[in-house]
């Protein structure tokens, strides 16, 4: 604090802000200087007079509230975490919002499943000869079944229901779509047949579904189509015919990308979820050149070398570093093979702080990188916290317990006896 | 009164579960004849049976005494065949290896001769009619009749003339444009020898409950709970050509209906000609064998999307499928329902597939509705003591 103590402005804020009397005019000049302090260009300066802010109650929320929009990510982060404090006295939080909703992300443990819950939707699949009730309620799938019964081989009957689902009035409701399997009449989401002709028909299509909000690319089991196989395609340009879209999530990395060309920015994505059994360096730096200021919830689950995933906690520094998505509130890091090493550079980030939900479930994280995790006083500002589906023992859990945060530690592995350290932990999903 | 004939292996807990059942009816225990027994000409079932015995064959099950005695049966059959074969000497003295796939062909061959040579000797009746089982226990024969008589099967790819390698396989996908195929070891029980063979292009892939392990320079195959994806070719021609040369029924890989998001299939029990107990195996590959660690869910945990329509038609034909074997009294039957939940086809039919611990119907497990239902056809009147009713 030695810069802030030669600076006359901040002291000024500092007494007015410690006069203890509720003295109605105090109070203001104290928050006055608070003010004043929010403009001054030093970044350094601005995050102090947050905490002063914070520590007027209510009467500090609006200065907080307005460095939401300050130029530092640095400040609109602390801001943000600050609103989310209780208070030590009253146990008040001047502004819980936003709140991450999407529990339902929690619940995956790979991807033996079809999805039955998406943007907080169940799940219903569309059946062509029947009307589609309230479908602004449900999450409405479409997906191509192996031996289609009237006719085994045709992998066209994926883009008659598609067809027929945007030839409906009652499209114009659906909120949220979930694809399974395509087909492009040849064949089904491998090889040629990519998610391209998809993404495509939705581009060509969207004003058929002015009110999409969520959509699932490749919601695929993994005896379906392993996800090493599944081809997917660039993304972009649903973001781009998608202006309303708040939920994009797709499953596979092969061939994934999200072109940007330009300043590409979105500006109501709030969740961006990436499933991978591979995922590589070049398809990241694509999703960071994207500028996402409403991005609440990213996921990326990293997956293995083996099929395709070069990422590395080196790749970690636009994320955690200089915060290229600012405002996240849940930041799944899943399905990695670094997991301990990628706990270095996050205990340091100032993304931690801010955060709800941490998540580094299906990886290889052990209880050396929990160690690390529990000697970050950050993490104790966390809501939740997954680590499912990693290599922890029950004394690390039970110390992860004691942060008195949500700590969800389901189907935890054990190392495979190997001579090769490299082979005895492994993501959940690769193949 | 009802006299039963009961020929297992006294290990079997299907022994005791069968004898209280009889003793809840009030009838008399079962005369136990242990195959060892049988299989060692220490006894015969014609000294042991008059015209009113009841026979009940149970499976031969958690015996390896009796595996190895079946194995060596086998080898005096002069059925022709690429499988592995070993002298009924050496079969003698097959060592004890939990889990492994051993002479699956000679052991159905020596399995076959000795329920005929058994069959032989009956003065009564069989519950299930030797003739019978030795069918359900062939797979390709079995779903040959099924089709033959109009009853849903998944597609077969099965030929005139049974493949001999796994490039034949491959060459017969190519023909047949499928990419997906079960295959399936022609006389395998609980999901021993199945695998879900898928290509790509180049790539392929087995996902399998068998498990390929190289001892001693010598190629061994197990049955697994844990359910195994093999990618790489050399693995994946080992373990099919292994079971390609002992028999095999291969057909289309069907998609399944799904429940929570995970593919079911279903289990029916047909006793006495009527689709009895029923229970929905959720899984978490593409076997969904309740002892490979799936979930078992009540019909009523069913989507609604189910109708009552489409249910009877599935009994229905269930019961049909059952009726295919008249000389059976029950039998238990595996039924995939599409992801339309209107069409279906039995996967699988199994002669001792009546074994659901804990599932009733109409209050009832399978045992006792066997004994009930029996009684009832003959005109015997019934005096089950009721069990008492279990407390949540």
């Amino acid at each position: 604090m030695e810069p802030s103590n030669v600076n006359p402005q901040i002291t000024d804020a500092i007494l007015g802000g410690e006069t203890p009397s509720p003295n109605q005019g105090a109070i203001l000049g104290g928050i006055e200087g608070i003010w004043q302090t929010l403009q001054n260009p030093d970044a350094a300066i601005r995050l102090t007079g947050l905490d002063l802010a914070w520590q007027y109650g209510d009467a500090g929320r609006s200065c907080l509230e307005e460095a939401l929009n300050d130029r530092s990510k640095l400040v609109r982060r602390r801001a943000r975490w600050l609103l989310r404090q209780p208070d030590p006295g009253t146990g008040k939080i001047l502004a819980p919002q936003p709140q991450w909703n999407l529990r339902e992300r929690l619940q995956i443990s790979g991807n033996t499943e079809h999805a039955t819950r998406f943007a907080n939707r169940d799940v219903r699949e569309f059946q062509p000869e029947q009307v589609l009730a309230d479908p602004q309620q449900f999450a409405i799938a479409l997906r191509f079944d192996y031996g289609d019964w009237d006719n085994p081989n045709s992998s066209d009957t994926f883009n008659k229901s598609l067809d027929t689902l945007l030839s409906r009035p009652e499209s114009a409701q659906i909120e949220a779509l979930v694809f399974g399997m395509w087909g492009d009449g040849e064949g089904v989401c491998t090889g040629d047949a990519s998610s391209q002709g998809l993404v495509e028909k939705l581009v060509s299509q969207c004003d058929r579904l002015p009110n999409l909000k969520s959509i699932f690319i490749g919601d695929i089991s993994y005896d379906e189509c392993e996800i090493s196989w599944l081809m997917q395609s660039d993304m972009s340009p649903i973001l781009k015919a998608y202006p309303q879209l708040e939920l994009l999530q797709v499953r596979s990395g092969q061939k994934l990308e999200f072109k940007s060309i330009g300043n590409p920015r979105h500006d109501r994505l709030k969740a961006l979820v990436v499933e991978t059994g591979g995922l590589s360096r070049a398809t990241v730096q694509q999703i960071y050149a994207w500028d996402l200021p409403a991005l609440e919830h990213l996921e990326l689950w990293f997956g293995s070398e083996d099929y395709g995933g070069d990422c590395w906690d080196r790749d970690l520094p636009p994320l955690l570093e200089d915060l290229v998505f600012p405002s996240l509130i849940y930041l799944g890091l899943r399905n990695s093979q670094f997991a301990d090493e990628m706990v270095d550079m996050l205990v340091e980030s100032p993304l931690i702080a801010g955060l709800q939900v941490l998540d580094l479930s299906l990886g290889t994280l052990t209880d050396a990188g929990a160690a690390k995790l529990l000697s970050c006083p950050a993490i104790r500002d966390l809501e939740i916290l997954n680590v499912s589906q990693s290599y922890l023992s029950g004394a690390t859990i039970d110390q992860l317990r004691s942060l008195d945060i949500q700590v969800i530690a389901d189907e935890q592995r054990e190392e495979e006896d190997d001579d090769d350290p490299a082979y005895r932990r492994y993501c959940v999903v690769s193949e | 009164m009802l006299n039963f004939l009961l020929v297992a292996n006294p290990q079997s807990p299907r022994v005791e579960l069968f004898q209280s059942v009889l003793a809840q009816f009030g009838l008399p225990s079962a005369l136990l004849v242990p195959y060892e027994e049988l299989l060692a000409g220490r006894c015969y079932l014609d000294e042991l049976t008059d015209p009113d015995t009841w026979v009940r064959f149970e499976a031969p099950e958690r015996n390896f005494g009796v595996v190895r005695s079946l194995i060596a049966a086998g080898a005096e059959s002069t059925a022709m065949g690429t499988h592995q074969k070993i002298s009924a000497s050496a079969a003698d003295r097959l060592p004890d290896d939990v889990g492994r796939i051993y002479y699956p062909r000679q052991w159905y061959l020596g399995w076959k001769r000795c329920l005929q040579t058994w069959n032989d000797r009956i003065r009564g009746h069989c519950l299930n009619h030797p003739e019978d089982i030795i069918t359900m226990f062939d797979k390709p024969q079995c779903q040959q009749l099924l089709a033959q008589k109009g009853i849903p099967v998944p597609p077969s790819l099965n030929g005139e003339d049974p493949l001999t390698s796994v490039a034949q396989l491959r060459d017969l996908m190519d023909r047949n444009d499928c990419e997906r195929v079960f295959v399936k070891l022609a006389y395998g029980s609980s999901a021993s020898g199945v695998v879900a063979f898928e290509r790509r292009g180049n790539a392929e892939r087995a996902i399998t409950t068998v498990e390929r392990v190289i001892e001693q320079g010598e190629l061994r195959f197990y049955n697994s709970r844990k359910i195994r994806q093999y990618r790489k070719p050399q693995e994946i021609d080992d373990i099919l050509n292994f079971l390609i040369r002992e028999g095999v029924q291969i057909e289309t890989w069907m998609p399944k209906a799904r429940l929570e998001g995970r593919e079911f299939d279903l289990r029916i029990v047909v006793i006495g000609g009527k689709a009895c107990q029923s229970v929905a195996r959720v899984g978490n590959s593409p076997m969904t064998n309740l002892h490979l660690g799936n979930d078992r869910r009540p019909i009523a945990d069913l989507p609604k999307q189910l109708t009552g329509d489409n249910w009877a038609q599935m009994m229905q034909t269930c019961e049909r499928a059952a009726a295919c074997f008249p000389r059976s009294f029950y039998c238990g039957i595996d039924l995939l329902i599409a992801p339309n939940f209107r069409e279906h086809s039995i996967l699988e039919m199994n002669a001792f597939g009546d074994l659901l611990q804990t599932i009733t119907w109409q209050g009832q497990t399978t045992y006792e509705t066997e004994i009930d239902r029996l009684l009832t056809q003959q005109g015997i009147p019934s005096h089950r003591q009721p069990t008492p009713l279990e407390l949540p």
